[in-house]
């Protein structure tokens, strides 16, 4: 039987090993300074130059195929759900790009998206991950957002959402039944823009309208924000 | 030892064309890929299952989290399944989460620890065999001589199954540039007890080969699949990995090509 403390230490190292190795696999930003200065990259990873050895070389065709073949699906996934918001951000002068969010942490952490419609919890996809990344990224809550970017990544989001809930899914996603709505422009009351469930898109200026929406169960996507869920213990 | 046959079960789209197979005599059993959408039953189909997942990191130095074990483990133990298969894989930095297709971890030693101490947890909770396999791989290993002796050092450390995937062996050797016979040796041949065959792809780059389960096993995988069901004395199963979206007579054809070339070293079980 392994001691524990010795099995606590190797796991440490081994922690760092497998983030620097995750990281240089999915982030072109990590790949350029390893390959300018991989000490400073082992430094602040927390590792010793002698772990070099364990990293491949990543200039070998064989790294960069697998490198880009793991981007290149996250990159399609995020393309298919949001077309009109890439091309918006295309458009958009000091916009961040894909390579921002697949090298940022809310990437990485599953706890930064909604559970997965299976039931297993957070971080089993990427297009909510994305999508809440964006929105505090480019500020779409404020009042000075760009709110052509605010309307198409909030339409392409409650789509893809009411196209989850249209699928057998977790009880989670109940709460889309209907469709969803939300604020054009932040912090005024109308109009509102909403999405049915039959993925038509109303804009709604009449305030009797716009109080009945919560009333009969739609949900503001505003308030759509990666929920506390209660993972289960973990072997170790 | 006899063989059986079975058919991956991915998504209730499958439930017509393996229903068919069954009642057929193509197949034995479905191995099902936990976890499985929202509300489908497979077991319903009155079908004997393998357990499978593709989504436990059992190389992760985070360990292995319970959120997706705990429905193999209730899933296992409702069918019986005589092993479960686990993949030697990375899926993120975190305890629980994916980010995409499953990660080939450091091919190292203290991956290798941590991998042993991992599947011999989930093992223990699972109190049920494990057989582990191995992903497609493109990048060298830098520890052991190759991923093949990462997986045969494991298997032995951990005193597990293996699950020899042909299609990803083979796309191993043809990336690193390695013979079709390469690394079997590795392996102790009484822990394999599963083979996985599919299709495979070669990238637009035209050098780097990619796992495709909307195609159907190429020739030289299914050639090396029947010698393997002849020299390997432990085999149990032959698991056909089809895409729910492909055509239901492609699956049929490679079904009935398996079929005639295990010929009578498989169970008959037909309805």
């Amino acid at each position: 039987m392994r001691d524990q403390t010795a099995e606590k230490a190797l796991r440490e190292r081994a922690r760092k090993l497998q983030a620097l190795h995750i990281r240089l696999l999915f982030c072109p930003i990590t790949q350029e300074r390893w390959l300018t200065d991989s000490d400073k990259v082992l430094h602040a990873f927390g590792l010793s130059p002698e772990v070099q050895d364990s990293i491949p070389d990543i200039t070998t065709d064989q790294f960069k195929a697998e490198s880009h073949g793991r981007q290149i699906l996250v990159e399609r996934g995020i393309e298919k759900t949001f077309p009109e918001t890439q091309q918006c951000l295309q458009a958009t002068p000091d916009a961040p790009t894909f390579d921002d969010f697949i090298c940022s942490e809310s990437f990485l952490d599953p706890k930064s998206g909604l559970p997965h419609t299976s039931g297993v919890g957070q971080g089993y996809e990427n297009n909510s991950k994305y999508f809440f990344w964006l929105k505090q990224t480019m500020h779409l809550t404020t009042p000075d957002c760009d709110v052509d970017l605010r309307k198409n990544a909030y339409t392409e989001f409650a789509t893809w959402l009411v196209n989850e809930y249209n699928r057998p899914h977790d009880p989670y996603y109940d709460q889309f039944e209907g469709g969803l709505y939300w604020v054009q422009t932040p912090e005024q009351n109308k109009p509102i823009i909403l999405l049915g469930d039959q993925l038509v898109v109303y804009t709604l200026n009449d305030s009797k309208t716009i109080e009945q929406l919560p009333i009969i169960g739609l949900t503001n996507l505003d308030d759509v924000t990666p929920p506390d869920w209660p993972d289960e213990p973990t072997l170790l | 030892m006899v063989l059986r046959v079975g058919a991956r079960w991915d998504d209730p789209a499958q439930n017509d064309r393996i229903q068919k197979a069954h009642q057929q005599g193509l197949i034995d059993y479905i191995e099902v890929n936990y976890p499985i959408p929202y509300g489908s039953n497979p077991h319903a189909l009155g079908i004997p299952v393998l357990a499978h997942t593709s989504s436990n990191p059992t190389c992760s130095a985070e360990g292995v989290n319970l959120n997706i074990a705990r429905r193999i483990k209730e899933a296992a133990d409702e069918t019986n399944s005589p092993w479960i298969g686990e993949h030697l894989s990375w899926l993120g930095t975190a305890p629980t989460g994916s980010l995409g297709y499953q990660i080939n971890p450091l091919f190292t030693d203290e991956i290798a620890a941590i991998t042993a101490m991992n599947v011999t947890r989930l093992r223990d909770y699972y109190n049920r065999p494990i057989a582990l396999e191995l992903g497609p791989i493109y990048i060298q290993s830098t520890g052991y001589e190759s991923e093949m002796h990462f997986l045969g050092s494991v298997s032995k450390d951990a005193d597990t199954k293996v699950i020899l995937d042909v299609t990803h062996w083979q796309i191993g050797n043809r990336n690193l540039d390695r013979s079709l016979d390469y690394g079997l040796d590795a392996i102790d041949p009484c822990r394999i007890v599963e083979l996985h065959i599919a299709g495979m792809r070669l990238g637009s780059d035209q050098r780097f080969w990619h796992d495709a389960h909307d195609l159907l096993p190429d020739a030289e995988v299914l050639s090396i699949t029947s010698q393997l069901t002849e020299d390997l004395p432990a085999l149990e199963a032959v698991t056909f990995e089809h895409s729910p979206a492909a055509s239901e007579e492609a699956f049929f054809q490679c079904l009935r090509q398996i079929n005639d070339l295990i010929g009578n070293r498989r169970s008959q079980v037909a309805a």
